[in-house]
């Protein structure tokens, strides 16, 4: 692979050009109540040219390897219809190195399919037997075995492997015509062992979606809330982590001054990191798909907006170094800003100082889904509990929380000194790209005014 | 290795099996904070197997054009823990002419979409050059073949050509987004008015009025109905009826919405983005009328779901999904509606839809854009308002169908009025 297409970049007349192939195979197992609803194995091969010239980009997606030479003049062609001003690229050191993959303690690639049918199977028939009133379950495996080769006009060339697994376990009980879900997942950049001793997970989840069904919807209103590790770690990600995007920023100068470092964006307690080289993590993997090295980044230091994520055009732009934060989500996509694992590092509170003085509030635990419109954000708990005179009191469903981010942050009164991570078997769309492998991860979050969506 | 071959060589351990090849090549131009950004073309192709072994379905697929044969014993591996199959893949059948390629699209030169692009951009900039647009236009033509085991072969070409345009409006920390697009299988593309409709939605916009909460009549735009229509269309999903969790599943025949609503999911329809001729298993598209005059009237299913179900697939494979969505118009125009509402909100989009319970037609969500209306006028944007409710009650609520219809994506709908959603406000 790599002579061929280092041999098709030779010569390309463009400021920059670049080559990514890559090869998946995949395997998904899906449960949908007692029977498999979907089980699959898809091996993908393809790649991409992409070059710049006077700015501009041409990108060219094929899965035919016949011609890369022709490949790269066709992105070379588009790019000249783009380019009007000066390609600017941050300067990195040339890479060339084969990576190790990440460790496995069982390779998934060499897991019988009956394995792992009938540990999918064993969760799933875990929750459909837990209580009469589970009506069905939604139980998901999925494993991706990646391998990356890159090559630029630059001399840089890299080869990586990214394995991701996860599996998801959702149980929906039902009465009369109410339905609640609950849903536990598990998920890394590693291998089979991720898949086993779940048991736990799938009771939960099962236990969560009948007690929902005895659950009132929450009062809609404003409350102090104090958000799970799981919430926590998707808040920081989707409220404030993809406006750290510098995609997002360095062509808009009235997003550059909303996110003007040196800005007071929180109290002093808090620290927000996204760091793509971190053992073990989601999101992690030595390089980023422009060949970037992936780092430990501050966003926001001791409440202060510090730093945020780039591409190598983004960081030139902006003047400011590399971060490693350019990825793509498969062949068919360019590489574009993206988090890595994204978290709030602990404060040193307990649990119990969090929720000991509100009178009136909610504990929001997990998460159904998030998503921002820049500064706005909604977010649903996956369920919730009152706060009654500094006590934990009775369960409640339909937890939407929504907000404007810089205000949000701010209300972020107290942390807690119990940092977790919630790894899941989905990932994180921009644009077309989805899913990505993200990590999260939060301490128990105290936040004062958080509008909770409900009926009234 | 041919489809043909791959097909026969399925055959020698399958009782039956099917083939599908997909090709498709693409090209775009997109703009980002008013630059073009990047042109791009693409080529791509995939095979997807399935076979019937022992009565269980196995599935495999590759995008890898000498990994055929694998791909082949993947789906056979697959298939002892396959679902069962009670149902046969169908044999030729002619369906309906339904018109989906028009050669026009693909002999677009990429000047041209950039050019195209370039002039829905400059019209939002002359209207606020504060706005910081972006927008993309592109084609994609895509050829098909599917054969099986029971002597089917056929093929189609589709074409999609595509525009839209989208802005952002900083004021202080008021952060506003709005755009359109449009998705066509023939080159018709009205770029002056996808800008003109982005300026409308920016100027409503221009003042932010303030919002109590409270229960207040509800106007869904044509982009807006899909609050309506997302938990609507999960709950006639075949497979969802079938395995019953669905809450519509016993209630055929009944009432679910008020007399004015019908809808229907239609893949005849010349140049709709989801027409086409056959379905994904080689079973014959239709017009299938989902709920008339507020009477639930029928379940979309495949030939795996229907077999297992008793009923007969209603060209809605693989998956059960539909494919147009149409909402039949009324008789109220969107002025009209405006009019007759002394305090009520107009909503375009949300956020976080999906989020709550949508197969039980719960939903909560975060108004995106939407607008207040005060004695019959709109007055300004609504800022940090949730609306939450049910759509399966909402459905029976509802007091107007507008008589102006937009195509959304693959749905066509005007807007809907529905009397009385709760409003949550933030501040």
């Amino acid at each position: 692979m790599r002579d061929q297409i280092q041999e098709a970049l030779r010569g390309a007349v463009a400021d920059y050009a670049e080559i990514r192939m890559e090869r998946a195979e995949t395997t998904e197992i899906s449960y949908r109540g007692r029977e498999i609803d979907y089980i699959s194995s898809s091996s993908s091969l393809g790649g991409m040219a992409r070059a710049t010239v006077r700015g501009g980009w041409g990108v060219v997606t094929f899965n035919d390897l016949t011609d890369l030479r022709s490949r790269v003049s066709d992105a070379v062609a588009c790019a000249g219809l783009v380019g009007r001003e000066q390609s600017e690229l941050a300067e990195v050191a040339r890479v060339e190195q084969v990576a190790a993959p990440p460790g496995m303690d069982r390779d998934f690639r060499g897991v019988a399919l009956a394995e792992k049918q009938r540990t999918v199977q064993g969760y799933n028939e875990l929750m459909l037997g837990f209580h009469p009133k589970i009506q069905t379950t939604y139980t998901i495996y999925r494993d991706v075995y990646r391998q990356v080769y890159f090559a630029n006009s630059e001399g840089s060339y890299f080869e990586e492997t990214r394995p991701d697994i996860g599996v998801g376990l959702s149980a929906i009980a039902r009465e009369g015509d109410l339905v609640q879900r609950a849903h536990e997942s598990a998920g890394r950049a590693a291998g089979f062992e991720v898949a086993l001793g779940l048991e736990a997970k799938a009771g939960a989840a099962a236990k969560r979606a009948v007690e929902l069904l005895s659950a009132p919807p929450v009062q809609g209103g404003t409350y102090t809330v104090v958000l799970n590790q799981k919430l926590g770690g998707v808040f920081a990600h989707e409220a404030f982590g993809h406006l750290s995007e510098s995609d997002l920023l360095y062509e808009n100068e009235k997003l550059r001054e909303l996110m003007v470092l040196g800005k007071r964006f929180g109290s002093e307690a808090l620290n927000i990191v996204d760091d793509g080289s971190l053992p073990g993590g989601r999101g992690t993997h030595p390089l980023d798909d422009e060949g970037v090295p992936t780092r430990k980044n501050y966003l926001i230091k001791e409440g202060v907006l510090v730093g945020r994520l780039h591409s190598r055009e983004t960081a030139a732009k902006m003047r400011e170094g590399v971060t490693g934060n350019a990825r793509a989500v498969g062949w068919r996509f360019p590489p574009i800003v993206r988090m890595t694992n994204t978290y709030i590092e602990p404060g040193g509170a307990s649990f119990d100082d969090l929720i000991r003085d509100i009178e009136l509030g909610l504990y929001a635990r997990d998460m159904i889904g998030g998503q921002t419109m820049v500064e706005m954000f909604t977010f649903s708990a996956a369920c919730g509990y009152m706060i009654r005179h500094g006590q934990i009191a009775e369960l409640v469903r339909d937890v939407v929380l929504t907000g404007n981010i810089f205000e949000t942050l701010k209300n972020i009164d107290l942390l807690a000194n119990d940092l977790a991570w919630a790894d899941g078997v989905g990932g994180c769309g921009k644009g077309a790209q989805n899913p990505l492998p993200v990590g999260l991860g939060s301490p128990h979050l105290r936040i004062q005014n958080v509008v909770v969506g409900g009926r009234q | 290795m041919r489809i043909e071959q791959a097909l026969e060589s399925a055959m020698r351990k399958a009782r039956a099996a099917e083939v599908a090849f997909h090709q498709q090549r693409m090209s775009s131009a997109e703009y980002e904070d008013d630059k073009l950004k990047r042109v791009s073309a693409s080529q791509s192709s995939d095979v997807s197997i399935r076979v019937i072994v022992d009565g269980k379905v196995g599935w495999s697929s590759t995008t890898d054009p000498n990994a055929l044969e694998p791909a082949v014993a993947r789906a056979l591996e697959l298939a002892q823990f396959g679902n069962e199959a009670s149902f046969d893949f169908p044999g030729p059948s002619a369906g309906a002419q339904v018109k989906t390629y028009d050669a026009e699209v693909e002999r677009t030169p990429r000047e041209e979409l950039v050019a195209v692009g370039g002039e829905m951009l400059e019209r939002i900039k002359a209207y606020n050059p504060e706005i910081k647009v972006g927008c993309e236009t592109s084609w994609v033509v895509s050829e098909r073949r599917l054969v099986n085991s029971s002597g089917l072969d056929i093929t189609s070409k589709d074409s999609l050509y595509s525009g839209g345009v989208g802005g952002v409006l900083v004021r202080g920390t008021d952060i506003l987004f709005a755009g359109r697009w449009h998705s066509w299988r023939a080159k018709e593309l009205d770029a002056k008015k996808l800008g003109n409709d982005a300026i409308s939605d920016f100027r409503h916009a221009e003042r932010i009025a303030p919002v109590s909460s409270k229960n207040m009549p509800v106007i869904f735009t044509p982009r807006g109905v899909r609050v309506l229509l997302a938990s609507l269309l999960m709950g006639v999903d075949g497979k969802s009826v079938f395995k019953g969790d669905s809450p519509l599943a016993k209630r055929l025949g009944e009432r679910i919405a008020s007399p004015e609503f019908s809808l229907t999911d239609d893949a005849t329809i010349a140049y709709a983005p989801e027409s086409g001729r056959h379905d994904g298993e080689g079973v014959p598209r239709r017009r299938n009328e989902i709920v008339r005059e507020g009477v639930l009237t029928c379940f979309l299913y495949d030939l795996e779901t229907a077999a297992k179900a008793g009923a007969v697939s209603t060209g809605n494979g693989y998956g059960c999904a539909p494919s147009n969505v149409v909402v039949a118009p009324g008789k109220t125009s969107f002025a009209e509606m405006a009019k007759g509402t002394a305090e009520g909100i107009v909503v375009e989009s949300v956020m976080g839809l999906g989020q709550s319970n949508i197969m039980n037609g719960d939903f909560s969500v975060n108004i995106a854009l939407g607008y207040k209306v005060e004695k019959g006028e709109i007055v300004g944007r609504v800022k940090d308002a949730m609306l939450a409710g049910n759509v399966y009650d909402a459905l029976t609520r509802i007091e107007a169908i507008g008589s102006e219809p937009e195509w959304f994506g693959s749905t066509c709908s005007p807007a809907v009025l529905v009397g009385e959603v709760s409003v949550v406000a933030g501040r």
